[in-house]
């Protein structure tokens, strides 16, 4: 009888330890996520708004709720255990968890009867609470500081979000037009393109179109921003415009670069040569004798395309200096643009540094002369550099092939006995197609690669180089030639 | 009160105690821990050294408790020309009834069941080994003849810490057969003016038997029915354990001082004692407490100090203090 009185007081004071492991459970939970908050808090605070989803936030609350548990098993005692503890906090002298431990294993006799009615007394003399009263560890006590942190971050992040959106009210639609429009360029280079992304003008206008979009950017960042994109899309502009002009005049890249070296680099659009599109298409056309390849032509068309982008986006910019009334011309020299320029990917960044230009031209020299002292030392090895002297080819040696012979011919001329060996071009054997028909498909994709890819500026020339050295001449000299 | 009772009644003990002590009050002032000391060896069959200076009462106390315990009382003297003769008995020759001669054992005063082997560290070792069969065995074999000892058995020896010179320290083997090693010190003012009362003037104590044989080898079963909780006998064990120097659980003056820790016997005394306490403070359960109360008793002469130890004059009472604190 007794003992089942103890039983009764033990399961009541087992549901009593349950029901402290599930609020110890929520309440590192809670805990968890206050610091989270408070963490986010400080991220809004520093770093300005930062923009989180409703998944990110459900995905938190399972993921304190998994940390809750782990600590809640971690860090709590078994039940026994509580009943040890509670013993001596009571001065029982282990009789609860004695009697709890006896109870459990089934033990009996008239000690340990009498054991556990002293027990159940103690129980039912003190009472359930007071054997298990409700506490926290200390922990608790950091709740509040954190929270502090919470609040004070989200109020001050708040005040200076507000901040920064009170002004530009009447610019915001603004920046939305030119970002729908920068947007219709992007789908349109992208569908031209094929993949989206490839190039870092698209992923230059993808920031600038993120930061003019947003709300809490202060009105001369998403300037900056805009700046910054109108001189990447000049930068390209001018590289490409430059490259097609070399391709026409080769004579005149060497001044070029002769002017970089002279330290006359500027950026933006004061570096633009003025060179009209429709001419260099002309040239093109001329060249290239009215076929010009797909892949130039295409490289036309994005020139184009981004010229007007260059145009506009110039044309806006200086239209929303005009309405907000601030002028970038401190920031483009101070360290002010630093930010936004740090902002920007691989080559815009690099490429807007004065020293970094300095020393990629310095490089792109010292190729360049390399090439030129290899011309020089080897006359007799690098083909079509040389300057024909009237009708008189230059001397082209023949360099003895290693790959096997297809083909043995004889022959006699001036009274003299010759034999020729006809070997294959490549070690497989002989080719049998038409040359023209597999050159075509090779100068294409060079021409495509050529154009599209990212070839760093100093490496243009020695690759231009390369190719006439093979023996690809432009075809106006090639008429003068045989005329 | 008869065995029924006592085992109807089991929470009678603490009421027992009591009384025992107001009986002992009445002859001896003070000394409550080497009263309980001495009964706790009495419920758990053991046996227990009482060290302590001449003059403090030893004597007198374990005389007045066999008195209150009606238990039939012997003391030996130890000498050192004390022979095991002695303190066993012998055969002597003698006539029986048809004029024949036989031989007849004469009992020794080890047929007794409170022993009091007063300095017990002055007889030789052989005279010492003596009393082991009867301290462990509960019996004397002598002649070929095994001779039982009345139950209750208990051997309650005294030492004189003072003159070691001529004296033979007890061995290891029968120092771990006492339960306890339980010291005596001086009496406080207050004490020694109730003595001065007590013993100077006019005083006669009338001393009135409290438990009987039976009733005492009633309770002492029960003593091993008292529960106790498996953290409790953790305790126990890991406290045994720690006086071992090297284990894991020592502290570091054990590791420093002590040659040898406790016994198994050392952990098997101190849960018993731990249980005997319980009962006689109205408990039914063994607590954490209990077996610290009991460690220092049971600890003491288990810890075999080293050279060091003993040249640090380290006392095994600190060294068991050492290793409490380790462990709470």
């Amino acid at each position: 009888m007794q003992g089942q009185a103890f039983k009764l007081q033990i399961l009541r004071l087992k549901k009593r330890y349950h029901w402290m492991l599930a609020i110890h459970t929520l309440l590192y939970t809670v805990f968890s996520l206050l610091c989270i908050a408070a963490a986010y808090s400080c991220l809004m605070f520093f770093f300005g708004f930062v923009e989180i989803s409703i998944q990110w936030v459900g995905w938190s609350v399972i993921g304190c709720l998994c940390l809750g548990i782990t600590i809640t098993f971690y860090v709590s005692e078994s039940f026994n255990g509580t009943l040890i503890r509670a013993d001596q906090r009571m001065g029982n002298r282990d009789l609860l968890s004695t009697a709890y431990e006896y109870m459990r294993l089934g033990k009996s006799g008239r000690i340990v009867n009498s054991m556990i009615d002293q027990a159940r007394e103690r129980v039912s003399q003190y009472g359930i609470k007071e054997i298990l009263p409700f506490a926290v560890g200390r922990w608790v006590y950091l709740a509040l500081p954190v929270f502090l942190i919470a609040l004070v971050c989200h109020t001050a992040a708040q005040q200076k979000h507000r901040a920064n959106v009170d002004t530009p009210d009447a610019l915001h639609p603004k920046m939305v037009e030119i970002s729908d429009q920068i947007n219709t360029y992007k789908q349109t280079r992208e569908s031209e393109s094929g993949s989206s992304g490839e190039s870092h003008l698209i992923r230059r206008i993808n920031q600038t179109q993120k930061v003019i979009t947003d709300p809490g950017v202060q009105t001369r960042e998403a300037l900056r921003s805009v700046q910054g994109l109108l001189d990447t899309v000049s930068r390209e502009n001018q590289s490409d415009i430059q490259d097609l002009a070399d391709f026409l005049n080769p004579g005149q890249s060497d001044q070029n670069t002769g002017q970089n070296q002279n330290g006359q680099t500027a950026s933006g659009s004061d570096q633009i040569p003025v060179v009209n599109v429709d001419d260099l298409e002309q040239d093109l056309k001329d060249l290239f004798d009215d076929k010009i390849p797909e892949a130039l032509s295409q490289g036309l068309s994005d020139l184009e395309d981004r010229l007007e982008l260059e145009n506009y986006l110039d044309q806006m910019l200086q239209d929303m200096m005009d309405e907000t009334g601030q002028d970038l011309t401190e920031d483009s020299t101070g360290g002010g643009d630093q930010e936004s320029m740090t902002d920007q990917s691989d080559a815009g960044s690099s490429m807007n540094d004065p020293s970094v230009e300095e020393g990629r031209d310095a490089g792109g020299d010292a190729l360049a002369d390399q090439a030129r002292t290899d011309q020089k030392g080897s006359d007799n090895y690098i083909a079509g550099t040389e300057k024909s002297k009237g009708d008189e080819k230059a001397v082209r040696p023949i360099r003895s092939s290693s790959s096997r012979v297809v083909r043995e011919k004889e022959g006699t001329y001036d009274d003299a006995h010759f034999r020729f060996s006809i070997r294959a071009l490549t070690a497989l054997g002989e080719v049998t197609g038409n040359e023209q028909d597999i050159l075509k498909n090779y100068v294409r994709m060079n021409e495509s690669v050529m154009l599209k890819e990212d070839i760093p500026e100093s490496y243009r020339e020695l690759i231009k180089q390369y190719f006439l050295a093979i023996g690809m001449t432009r075809p106006d000299q090639e008429r003068k030639k045989d005329e | 009160m008869n065995k029924n009772e006592m085992n109807a009644e089991a929470p009678l003990l603490i009421d027992i105690y009591s009384r025992l002590k107001e009986e002992l009050s009445k002859t001896i002032v003070g000394q409550d821990e080497l009263i309980r000391g001495l009964f706790i060896s009495v419920l758990c069959q053991g046996h227990a050294l009482v060290e302590g200076v001449p003059g403090l009462g030893k004597t007198l106390m374990i005389r007045s408790l066999s008195r209150v315990l009606d238990l039939k009382y012997s003391r030996i003297q130890f000498t050192p020309d004390l022979m095991p003769a002695d303190i066993l008995g012998t055969n002597f020759i003698t006539e029986d009834d048809a004029g024949r001669r036989v031989f007849k054992f004469y009992k020794g005063p080890v047929f007794g069941q409170i022993i009091l082997a007063d300095e017990i560290n002055r007889a030789t070792p052989k005279t010492q080994s003596a009393l082991l069969e009867a301290m462990q065995e509960g019996h004397v074999t002598l002649f070929g003849e095994q001779h039982d000892l009345q139950a209750p058995f208990v051997v309650f020896a005294t030492q004189n810490p003072l003159e070691m010179e001529g004296t033979y320290p007890l061995p290891e083997a029968q120092v771990d057969r006492f339960l306890f090693k339980l010291l005596i010190d001086y009496p406080s003012q207050e004490e020694l003016s109730r003595i001065l009362d007590q013993t100077t003037e006019d005083y006669s104590a009338n001393v009135s038997t409290v438990l009987n044989t039976d009733q005492i080898l009633a309770l002492q079963p029960m003593i091993k029915q008292v529960p106790i909780a498996s953290h409790v006998k953790d305790f126990a064990i890991r406290l045994v354990m720690a006086t071992h120097p090297g284990h894991a659980l020592a502290t570091e003056p054990v590791n420093a001082f002590v040659k040898y820790g406790a016994s198994p016997r050392g952990l098997q005394g101190i849960v018993k004692a731990a249980k005997a306490t319980a009962l006689i403070e109205g408990r039914f359960n063994a607590s954490i407490e209990d077996i610290k109360s009991v460690a220092k008793p049971v600890l003491r002469h288990r810890i075999l100090l080293n050279l060091k130890g003993i040249a640090e004059g380290v006392h095994p009472d600190n060294l068991v203090n050492s290793i409490i604190e380790s462990l709470e």
